[in-house]
């Protein structure tokens, strides 16, 4: 081919192909971005915590459990605290921070207590949280 | 099909190839600062959901201008350039998926909606990245070359805002700008004002962001350079970085002085960022 000619560039096969996926990218992922938009509303998080095991190790006793966030809106710094209560007395309190839990989705985490729980009653909640 | 043109095809073939490894290695390096931030992962999921998609919007434009004149490939017309965006498209997007699987960043442990919106936000610079690759480490091809050269006022304002949006862009996230703005008395804003524009009219007298040294124009004078490329940019500048800040939801929750201020102090960046295209975005000319 002659250098002079302002030929048009040719183009294979294989770059249509990737621009149309890139295309095929921007549609689907606008398409899934409208629909979430449109099914979002204002709301609470829901935050329910479930322990997982109970570990006893040389540095106490780990309670490994998942945070799940069932809410609607995504919340940030989620304080979970865990008491170990015999009757009306506290034995004992731990607590952690979760970064965030985006709306729908889990976030596993643990405490570390010096008591058995199984030698009294174990209550971990979410107590606090902030809107990111 | 004859012999010849069967091996003329597998040629063009191989050559995209080499410019889609080009343009996966220039997405890697202008996201990686905007990867390895902890606030940009958490905003996917946070982000409210048509400012996202706005976001995925606005940069289509953006990349066909940025593609049609410097180039991820040498492009001829409309269609070339729309097609080169989408290109870079998919090559920020998949670049971007795979970098923050490797992080174990993304996964089946995080629900839907936070894997996608990590994505869409790395695939902004990432796609920046991969149009800008071509200019910055391809080689130079003599027909963006010379189209570089005849940008005119609508071109250079362009070069102006993908300039503004790739600095700003990884900063207006970050709670630095926040303590930054909030430790400002008024004076300090009125001179970080003043400092941008004198900096932003620093550099592009000195560069030059329209036409470069071949086609110099007879009015190129100081206070012609001023008021029709320094002052519009940097309103320019003041814009991108507004609706960084909007998008990003950094406005929301901000009384008009405070916000204002924080347009100020992410718009130092943006004007820098602005002032500069010319030599980031605008590559060899």
């Amino acid at each position: 081919m002659a250098a002079k000619q302002p030929a048009r560039r040719e183009v294979g096969r294989l770059e249509w192909i990737v621009g149309a996926l890139g295309a095929a990218i921007v549609v689907a992922v606008l398409g899934v971005l409208t629909h979430e938009a449109l099914t979002y509303h204002e709301g609470a998080p829901v935050l329910v915590v479930k322990v997982l095991d109970v570990t006893p190790t040389e540095g106490g006793y780990v309670v490994r459990f998942m945070t799940e966030n069932r809410g609607p809106s995504t919340a940030a710094e989620v304080v979970v605290a865990a008491t170990l209560t015999d009757g009306d007395r506290v034995i004992e309190r731990a607590e952690t921070t979760l970064d965030y839990i985006a709306r729908k989705s889990d976030r596993g985490a643990g405490v570390i207590l010096k008591r058995d729980p199984a030698s009294a009653t174990l209550e971990i909640a979410a107590t606090s949280y902030r809107k990111p | 099909m004859t012999a010849r043109t069967a091996a003329r095809m597998r040629e063009i073939e191989k050559g995209f190839l080499v410019g889609l490894g080009r343009a996966a290695g220039g997405s890697i390096v202008f996201a990686l600062p905007v990867l390895m931030t902890m606030e940009m992962w958490s905003l996917g999921a946070s982000m409210d959901r048509p400012r996202l998609a706005l976001l995925l919007v606005a940069i289509v434009p953006l990349l066909v201008g940025l593609s049609h004149y410097i180039g991820f490939e040498e492009t001829e017309t409309w269609v070339d350039d729309l097609r080169d965006a989408f290109v870079a498209i998919a090559v920020g997007f998949v670049t971007s998926a795979i970098v923050l699987s490797l992080f174990g960043l993304i996964g089946p442990h995080l629900s839907f909606d936070e894997v996608l919106g990590a994505i869409v936000i790395q695939t902004v610079p990432a796609s920046f990245g991969a149009v800008i690759a071509q200019g910055q480490l391809g080689q130079s091809d003599e027909a963006d070359d010379s189209r570089n050269k005849q940008a005119g006022y609508g071109g250079s304002l362009l070069f102006v805002a993908s300039g503004a949006v790739f600095l700003s862009f990884n900063i207006a996230p970050t709670e630095e700008i926040d303590f930054i703005s909030a430790s400002m008395t008024p004076w300090h804003a009125i001179a970080l004002v003043l400092v941008s524009i004198a900096m932003m009219h620093a550099i592009v007298y000195s560069v030059g962001f329209e036409g470069q040294s071949a086609t110099r124009p007879d009015d190129y004078s100081f206070w012609s350079v001023f008021v029709r490329n320094s002052l519009p940019g940097y309103a320019i500048a003041l814009l991108v970085s507004a609706a960084m800040l909007w998008i990003f939801g950094r406005l929301d929750d901000l009384g008009a002085s405070a916000a204002l201020r924080l347009v100020i102090v992410l718009g130092f960046p943006a004007a820098m960022g602005a002032a500069f295209a010319r030599l980031i975005v605008g590559g060899q000319s």
